[in-house]
């Protein structure tokens, strides 16, 4: 016989739509995207290895010291801890567990190290594109006029020239590399994309009736632009700032392997390609596999990152 | 520059009149030429009346509204005439004074309230901006001023509606929401432009109803913009009736609707559908609005007047008190004069430094270091 139909026993269901629907209305959109987010599976889990490196980065290299440039000439070449049919399995030297180069310095160590630069030069160049970029497109994009033909031409002298080799001209004129250096030339010759979308932004969203609304307020030029039009504008922008994190670090690593990235000993994942390429189909093919390895998994799980930060964001465009 | 014979209503800046607009020419630049726009309108606001401006789509109700806050396309620009907010001309004084007229002394509510509201704010956010940009207020007394507001618009659960963001309300609410940001800082006068076109029938008269409440309680003298002679004959204690740029008519609600002097007016009374009249056409003014790169001489209503005759097409009419409170510009009323065309005038560029903020942000940002 059935039991008598009560909230406690017949539909939790029930209570439990009734609680979100008391909830919803007190989400912010900025809460309802965090929660979108962590529901995209695959953005999450890169999000959880992306974090994994950048702590690997940060600390390996205080723990280790001058691991990375420590020569161990009794160790050249030494090869990664690798599986075994027979006992014991696992097999290799685990003072390296990722092994040695061609002059004994440890691989993981190394590996670390060059973290820190993609990393550093992937967000801090990010960070310069938003600043010259974002102020830039913001300008041109509201005011019109001079600012923005500058801008316009500017973009079209840049998408109609080669970046790899204007970079490695500019670097060569700046005498040398440094990492400050690389950020700032980085910054300079590739804020062009950023400023575009802002600009469009901007474009658009003057036009639109509550930022006719606020002037009939009273609010300034500047109130407008950065209380009004900014946060509605930046949207697109965060995605696209995710996404092009990735594409400085492989500008990065594409400059380490021609050699104008940061100058040996101070190892980046483009200089450890570079001075390996030949043992690519050699026996010691692992000492390119690894930063190869570790630069295509950065690289795409920030893509990842960034597509999940877009479902969040614009939830439409799924 | 003005009518040959000013009336006593045309004096300057005076307490009677909130707002008075003395032969006001907005003209804007476009491919292909000149449009004016707003080409000599004359007309009042009495303190803390409600003076309706109706007229047809187009013939220059809400740039006339955009005049009088300075808000014009980069491309558009008043070339001449006078907007006396009580005894200061608005025309002639700075960008900075500007704002702190517009929003405070005089406020403006939009005729879309699913657009109007910035969608990343909270509604109380919104309101209370208002205050703390003229009033300087804490954040914590523009809140509660906030919530006041809400509660006086008739929003129920005001605390916790301050709180939502514009998204999560109706339309009617959000116009609701509107009102309350354009009188939160109680202004002198509240421009609404076509306030309640976009919302449903029901909606619309609750909007109207609180818009007469507040205005009693707030002594706001009120521009509504409209083509609706419902809204008109509801809310207005004056209409003023715009034809292509200029005002043809402007008298009490009751006058406008009882005796209308302006053939345009005649017209436009005669084409309402009656309930319980059967009819199987309406009446229909004839021709259609004219092109406003070609406007007709003379006065711009001519071709389409069933009652046009000898000066017509070569003198423009002045606005001219043809009864008690009634005024006319048609030459059917002898009191009706010539007006002398405006010669001599800038035309605006569509670059350089123009009135108006995309003209004068222009300016601002080459100055900028």
């Amino acid at each position: 016989m059935a039991e008598p139909l009560t909230t406690e026993n017949a539909v939790p269901s029930v209570a439990l739509v009734y609680d979100e629907l008391k909830e919803a209305p007190e989400m912010g959109f900025w809460k309802l995207a965090l929660g979108r987010f962590l529901h995209h599976r695959i953005a999450t889990m890169s999000m959880a290895l992306l974090l994994l490196i950048i702590l690997t980065a940060a600390v390996a290299p205080i723990l280790q010291g001058n691991l990375y440039k420590t020569l161990d000439y009794t160790h050249p070449y030494g090869a990664p801890i690798h599986l075994s049919i027979s006992p014991p399995f696992l097999v290799g030297d685990w003072h390296h567990p990722l092994g040695t180069d061609d002059l004994g310095r440890d691989e993981f160590a190394r590996l670390a190290r060059g973290a820190r630069v993609s990393l550093t030069i992937g967000l801090m160049a990010m960070v310069g594109y938003l600043l010259i970029g974002g102020t830039f497109g913001a300008l041109a994009g509201f005011y019109g006029g001079w600012i923005d033909q500058v801008l316009m031409r500017l973009t079209d002298i840049i998408i109609a020239s080669p970046f790899l080799l204007v970079v490695i001209a500019v670097t060569a004129a700046f005498g040398g590399v440094s990492l400050v250096k690389l950020i700032f030339i980085i910054a300079i010759l590739g804020w062009f994309e950023i400023g575009r979308l802002m600009r469009a932004q901007f474009l658009s969203l003057r036009e639109s009736e509550y930022v006719q609304a606020a002037r009939a307020l009273g609010a300034s030029d500047w109130r407008i632009i950065s209380r009004h039009i900014l946060p509605n504008a930046l949207t697109p922008i965060i995605i696209s700032a995710t996404l092009g994190i990735s594409g400085v670090i492989l500008l990065e690593a594409a400059l380490g392997f021609l050699g104008y990235s940061i100058p040996p000993p101070e190892p980046s994942w483009g200089n450890m390609l570079q001075a390996f390429e030949e043992y690519l189909l050699g026996n010691h093919y692992t000492l390119v596999l690894f930063p190869a390895l570790a630069l295509v998994v950065t690289a795409l799980c920030i893509n990842l990152i960034g597509d999940g930060i877009r479902d969040a964001l614009d939830p439409r465009q799924r | 520059m003005t009518a040959s014979r000013p009336d006593s209503w045309l004096r300057r800046g005076d307490s009677e009149n909130v707002l008075s607009i003395r032969n006001l020419h907005t003209h804007f630049k476009v491919h292909g030429g000149v449009v004016k726009a707003v080409d000599g309108v004359n007309l009042t606001i009495p303190t803390g009346k409600t003076v309706g401006l109706v007229g047809e789509s187009g013939c220059g109700k809400s740039i006339t509204a955009l005049s009088v806050m300075q808000l014009l396309e980069s491309n558009g620009r008043i070339v001449a005439g006078e907007i006396y907010l009580r005894d200061r001309d608005l025309v002639k004084i700075s960008e900075d004074e500007l704002r702190e007229v517009r929003g405070n002394e005089i406020s403006m509510i939009f005729q879309e309230p699913m657009t109007a509201l910035n969608p990343v704010y909270t509604i109380g956010d919104q309101i209370a901006e208002s205050v703390r940009l003229h009033e300087g207020l804490t954040s914590a007394q523009a809140n509660q001023r906030a919530v006041e507001m809400l509660k006086m618009v008739g929003i129920s659960e005001p605390d916790r509606r301050a709180h939502e963001y514009p998204h999560q309300l109706s339309g009617g609410m959000r116009q609701r929401v509107m009102i309350a940001i354009a009188l939160v800082t109680k202004p002198q006068l509240l421009i609404a432009d076509e306030p309640t076109t976009a919302l449903d029938v029901t909606i619309q008269a609750q909007i109207l109803e609180l818009m007469r409440d507040l205005k009693d309680r707030t002594g706001a003298a009120i521009l509504l913009i409209t083509h609706d002679l419902g809204v008109v004959a509801e809310m207005c204690d004056e209409v003023a009736v715009m034809y292509a740029g200029q005002i043809v008519e402007q008298a009490s609600t009751r006058e406008i609707f009882a005796s209308p002097k302006h053939p345009y007016t005649q017209g436009l009374l005669a084409s309402i559908p009656k309930l319980g009249n059967r009819q199987d056409r309406l009446h229909v003014i004839t021709g259609s609005v004219p092109n406003p790169l070609a406007v007709p001489h003379g006065c711009t209503f001519h071709p389409r007047c069933p009652q046009r005759f000898e000066p017509c097409d070569k003198d423009i009419p002045s606005l001219a008190t043809v009864a008690p409170g009634h005024r006319a510009a048609c030459f059917l009323y002898p009191q009706v004069a010539t007006v002398t065309p405006l010669t001599g005038i800038e035309e605006p560029e569509i670059m350089g430094a123009l009135p108006g903020p995309a003209g004068d942000a222009l300016g601002g940002v080459s100055s900028r270091p």
